[in-house]
């Protein structure tokens, strides 16, 4: 069996606590695949996965929603996931995905990567608003221990749609 | 040499909370200076705004890979979608409620299920069905899909696109691979 944890002088990668994945051994002077390795520059650690609602009156730059949180003191950075409708009659509540009642099914709850059609040369009303020729920027600041988050969303046709922004963020990674 | 790891209490954070603290190379495991933790277990929220995910690592639950083939016509030559997997709503539930997990997914490319495409979809389209480009993939994760299973869906693109006249080249039907993550981090907290 291979020796899966070590606390202390590693023979390659010095003092620290190190622990390797089934099968490989953690004295190994391999240290792509460890699970934890103190040697690395930092070991990402989530802070938060927060799920922002945005309308038509966040169109635009200035009207964007923002959140605050505790950034520990050092540099995050984040992705994103997003949520657009998927019928022209619905709305954020039918596609949030924070939580789900069990035993209650909620087909619509859903998010993913972002991408869409195109534009330019739509002439057979594939183009109507649905929500998918919307684009967002995500702004990170921070102020000794408080981060803040903004989430802008802009859209060149005046989209009218509920539209969910799902933001994680992670403690320092390098 | 400096002490790198900590299990235990820590001397002098604030609290002098218990866990375990692993410093960076060269930085004292006993410091207060957060920007010198490598790993540290007492990461909270203070803020309030936000439900905390309290610095946890991302936990992978299940992974895996399906295949797909794209077709040489029809529909599905330019792009062509899969349930890639399903897992039980019960898998994470906090308790009280399910909750959405965070799942993440890679493509191979086109003749090549060696190489893993990341590139996030789009397509640009001459008419409502024919497009002349078709490029990267879409994946969608509906946590709560039916009364008692999360599902997960992919669209891959065929990558390729039309000559200058619109015409489309052959599009490759060898398999495709999907490859998923599912891990236990999960959403905290909404702005509604």
């Amino acid at each position: 069996m291979a020796n899966r944890v070590l606390i202390g002088n590693h023979p390659t990668h010095g003092y620290g606590l190190y622990v390797s994945p089934t099968g490989q051994n953690v004295l190994s002077s391999d240290n792509d695949y460890l699970l934890i390795d103190s040697d690395a520059v930092s070991h990402g650690q989530l802070l938060c996965w927060h799920e922002v609602y945005t309308d038509s009156g966040n169109n635009g730059s200035g009207n964007g929603v923002s959140f605050t949180y505790s950034s520990q003191g050092v540099r995050n950075f984040a992705f994103s996931f997003s949520s657009q409708l998927l019928s022209s009659s619905g709305v954020a509540a039918n596609i949030n995905c924070y939580a789900g009642t069990p035993g209650t099914a909620r087909p619509n709850a859903h998010y993913g990567l972002f991408g869409g059609i195109l534009g330019g040369l739509s002439s057979g009303g594939y183009d109507t608003d649905a929500g998918n020729d919307i684009y967002y920027t995500v702004k990170l600041t921070n102020s000794g221990t408080t981060g803040t988050c903004l989430v802008e969303r802009f859209t060149p046709s005046g989209s009218v749609k509920d539209y969910l922004v799902n933001i994680l963020i992670f403690s320092e990674v390098a | 040499m400096a002490n790198r790891v900590l299990i235990g209490r820590h001397p002098n954070i604030s609290g002098n909370p218990y866990g375990l603290y692993v410093s960076k190379p060269s930085q004292d495991v006993t410091g207060t200076t957060n920007s010198n933790f490598l790993f540290r277990s007492n990461i909270t929220e203070g803020i309030g705004t936000v439900g905390s995910l309290n610095g946890q690592s991302l936990t992978v639950k299940y992974q895996g890979s399906t295949d797909i083939n794209l077709e040489s016509s029809g529909a599905n030559q330019r792009q062509k979608s899969t349930t890639v997997v399903t897992w039980n709503r019960s898998d994470f539930n906090d308790g009280t409620n399910d909750r959405c997990p965070l799942v993440l997914v890679q493509t191979s490319i086109v003749d090549d299920t060696t190489k893993q495409n990341c590139m996030g979809y789009f397509w640009f389209k001459n008419t409502s069905t024919d497009y002349l480009t078709a490029q990267g993939f879409h994946f969608e994760v509906f946590p709560y899909k039916t009364t008692t299973l999360g599902a997960l869906y992919c669209t891959v693109n065929a990558e390729l696109y039309a000559n200058e006249y619109g015409v489309w080249p052959g599009t490759s039907t060898a398999t495709r691979k999907i490859y998923y993550a599912i891990c236990d981090a999960h959403i905290g907290s909404q702005t509604t």
